[in-house]
């Protein structure tokens, strides 16, 4: 989890969302309700293990929810970010903001 | 892809929005109404076309998209808010639309100066009106040339506006017809370019195999 620290050191970045592949999957989420595998796939650029494979540690952390059924007897998952997932997104670009800031005034 | 800036999400936001919507659906319904208004002009019988064009269009778009959109490029639900982004230029936009069919239907019934005025300045008081989804598609999608589709649809009626005709319903007429068709015409290439370019995807069988 992102987490500010009290003592005054550089804020805590979360891993799970800072990993690139992971990131870029809950931006795309968080500008959206849902989407499906495939539309996933097209738009991001991944194989279906690449991405069934960070959705799960998405998932692990509670920040995307997966639904799968079947629509016409075809499976269907669908992907949305959680209310978590979307706090730590939320919390994250903070940080990043608050850490690139502080690399700014340090560099001047 | 920088994260950190809402402006990167906006436009993450507006390409997702285009991606979800290249199949030229938008642009077909939307020339097929402004082609059927147009032909209710010339003939009341097209009354029950538009009719069912309003009542059955949400049904029809959902159903060719599930049997040719979804299958190519997956589907994705926008949240809620912008959905449903109805602000009050939409009821301004509704207001002008009216004004402008009606002075052009009253027109054929009824002899009236004023009427006559506003039922020739119809065809551009139309496009002002259609200033609103234009800018809701600029907004939408970050393409700045629906701008300028708007542009041509108003300098086409403004040549429609200086040009006689026998009866203002005629004006109004072509105008409908020329721009419902352009727009239906670009729909349909639309549509056609996004077939060619996207096959059917069969992943979600495959990787439902693949987890079990």
């Amino acid at each position: 989890m992102s987490k500010t620290n009290d003592s005054g050191k550089a804020p805590e970045i979360d891993k799970v969302i800072h990993e690139p592949s992971r990131l870029k999957i809950v931006a795309q989420l968080y500008v959206i309700e849902s989407a499906d595998y495939p539309f996933l796939m097209r738009q991001l650029g991944f194989t279906w293990g690449n991405l069934s494979a960070h959705l799960t540690k998405l998932e692990e952390a509670g920040y995307v929810a997966i639904e799968k059924e079947f629509v016409d007897k075809k499976p269907r998952t669908t992907v949305s970010l959680t209310t978590e997932g979307r706090a730590a997104f939320r919390d994250y670009r903070n940080i990043i903001r608050t850490v690139i800031g502080n690399s700014k005034t340090d560099s001047d | 892809m920088i994260m950190n800036e809402d402006t990167d999400l906006r436009k993450l936001e507006q390409l997702t929005f285009r991606v979800a919507n290249q199949d030229g659906l938008t642009e077909i319904l939307m020339g097929l109404m402004l082609m059927t208004i147009g032909l209710l002009l010339i003939r009341s019988i097209f009354v029950v076309y538009v009719s069912l064009l309003i009542v059955f269009q949400t049904i029809a778009i959902e159903r060719f998209r599930e049997k040719y959109t979804y299958p190519r490029i997956g589907r994705v639900k926008f949240k809620e808010e912008q959905e449903t982004d109805y602000g009050p230029l939409w009821g301004v936009f509704a207001l002008i639309i009216f004004v402008a069919l009606a002075s052009v239907i009253a027109s054929i019934v009824i002899q009236n100066e004023i009427i006559e005025i506003v039922a020739r300045w119809a065809p551009l008081i139309m496009s002002v009106g259609l200033l609103q989804p234009f800018s809701f598609l600029v907004q939408r999608t970050g393409l700045k040339r629906y701008y300028g589709v708007e542009a041509i649809i108003t300098l086409l009626s403004v040549v429609l506006v200086l040009l006689e005709f026998s009866l203002a319903s005629e004006r109004m007429v072509i105008y409908l017809l020329v721009v419902g068709g352009s727009l239906f015409l670009a729909g349909l290439i639309g549509l056609g370019l996004f077939i060619r370019k996207y096959p059917v995807l069969d992943v979600e069988d495959v990787g439902y195999e693949q987890d079990q």
